[in-house]
């Protein structure tokens, strides 16, 4: 592998946690396939999670036909309904399931990590997934004010830094088995209820295909290696000032 | 960003309008990673064709598809092995492979040799299993051998 396809520069050590939490939302999603319609599927998962999961809501998208919505390619993924718990929300649709977190309510991963177990063991049980598509980890930062001068990946013209323009920057890669994409922005909108605060926002998503997991055999672990290399890349984008002023916490 | 032209839930955060995409090139969309060399490589070995049909299995071939209503979609296991096969496979210099979806959801690659024997290739979720008329051979090999496979079979 050369270094332009992995160019990111991982931390021999890495936090245990920080304070303030930058992680607005984190997301850890199941891609998979059935054979089963949709028509029953919500039945099959509610009647393994209600107990912890009670409140369940349809979503605009479910309204629009079931062939509309497996002809368009970007939709195949999107959730149809949320389960809502008391840490975390799951979001179900005919080609995904996801555990979130709730808005700016970072856990740990520990706690995420046993939440996993419980709902893989829920979806075991309801016994219809013949298959994992994809396993992925994606976590949302958040930071007031522009990230970029604090960060070791950049935009340049002509040798001279984007620091004080709008800019968004996007990048995919990978680091086999594993791969994923990299999105950092400073001109981020992010919603809290009803108000919106601006600012900057690193947004990384890494996943394993389907030949390198087996969701039922090893899957909480294929999450464990994504969340691990997720951390990693995250600390390793900080210059080391800007990670003083999250407060790191090591073991 | 999550669903930028078509929410269908609320993003957790989207980006100032003069950071977004021009909602005016509906038909302009970002490659997924992979997915570019990915439709070059069906090109370039499987023609047009191939191309075309592998488009109707991954979108258009749901559960119970087919005439006795008995057709599983495409599993993404076998979708996965068959591009690391395709990958290796040498560029076809007689005739492009066929591509065929099994009822179990399996890909399946035909084609013949030099002397018109059939050679098959059957891309399942946990092995690959292969067939080759002229000496009567049916095997399995597990996917991580599936560089080796593509070297053994007779080439198009």
């Amino acid at each position: 592998m050369t270094q332009d396809q992995f160019p990111f520069q991982l931390p021999d050590r890495l936090p245990e946690r920080v304070d303030p939490c930058p992680i607005v939302e984190a997301v850890l999603e199941i891609r998979f396939i059935t054979q089963e319609s949709w028509s029953v599927l919500p039945g099959l998962l509610y009647n393994q999670i209600r107990e912890k999961y009670p409140e369940k809501i349809e979503l605009p998208l479910s309204q629009l036909p079931e062939d509309f919505r497996r002809r368009e390619a970007h939709l195949t993924y999107q959730p149809l309904m949320q389960f809502l718990g008391q840490d975390f929300v799951i979001q179900f649709g005919p080609r995904v399931v996801s555990l979130v977190t709730k808005p700016d309510a970072y856990p740990g991963w520990q706690r995420i990590r046993k939440e996993l177990a419980w709902l893989l063991e829920s979806l075991k049980s309801a016994a219809f997934i013949s298959e994992g598509e994809r396993l992925g980890v994606r976590a949302i930062n958040f930071f007031l004010g522009n990230v970029f001068p604090d960060l070791l990946i950049g935009g340049h013209v002509a040798g001279v830094p984007l620091n004080q323009t709008e800019l968004t920057l996007t990048t995919a890669f990978r680091r086999p088995p594993l791969a994923g994409r990299l999105v950092v922005t400073n001109g981020a909108l992010v919603s809290r209820g009803s108000t919106q605060t601006s600012g900057s926002v690193i947004d990384l998503d890494v996943w394993a295909s389907s030949l390198d997991f087996d969701l039922f055999v090893d899957g909480l672990e294929k999450f464990d290696d994504l969340h691990f290399l997720s951390k990693g890349l995250f600390f390793g984008l900080l210059k080391p000032d800007f990670l003083l002023t999250l407060n790191p916490i090591y073991l | 960003m999550t669903a930028t032209h078509f929410p269908s839930f609320q993003a957790r955060y989207t980006t100032t309008p003069e950071l977004r995409p021009g909602a005016d090139l509906p038909n302009v969309q970002t490659a997924s990673l992979n997915e570019v060399r990915r439709e070059d490589l069906l090109l370039q070995k499987l023609g047009v064709s191939g191309w075309g049909r592998l488009h109707h299995f991954r979108h258009f071939y749901a559960q119970g598809w087919g005439e006795r209503g008995q057709g599983r979609p495409l599993s993404p296991r076998s979708l996965e092995a068959f591009f690391r096969f395709l990958e290796a496979m040498p560029c076809p210099q007689r005739q492009f492979p066929k591509l065929f979806l099994t009822d179990n959801g399996h890909l399946e690659l035909c084609w013949q040799d030099a002397q018109g024997g059939a050679v098959q290739v059957e891309f399942m979720p946990s092995q690959t299993e292969y067939y080759i008329e002229a000496s009567e051979t049916e095997a399995v090999v597990p996917h991580h051998a599936l560089a080796e496979l593509a070297a053994f079979l007779p080439s198009p």
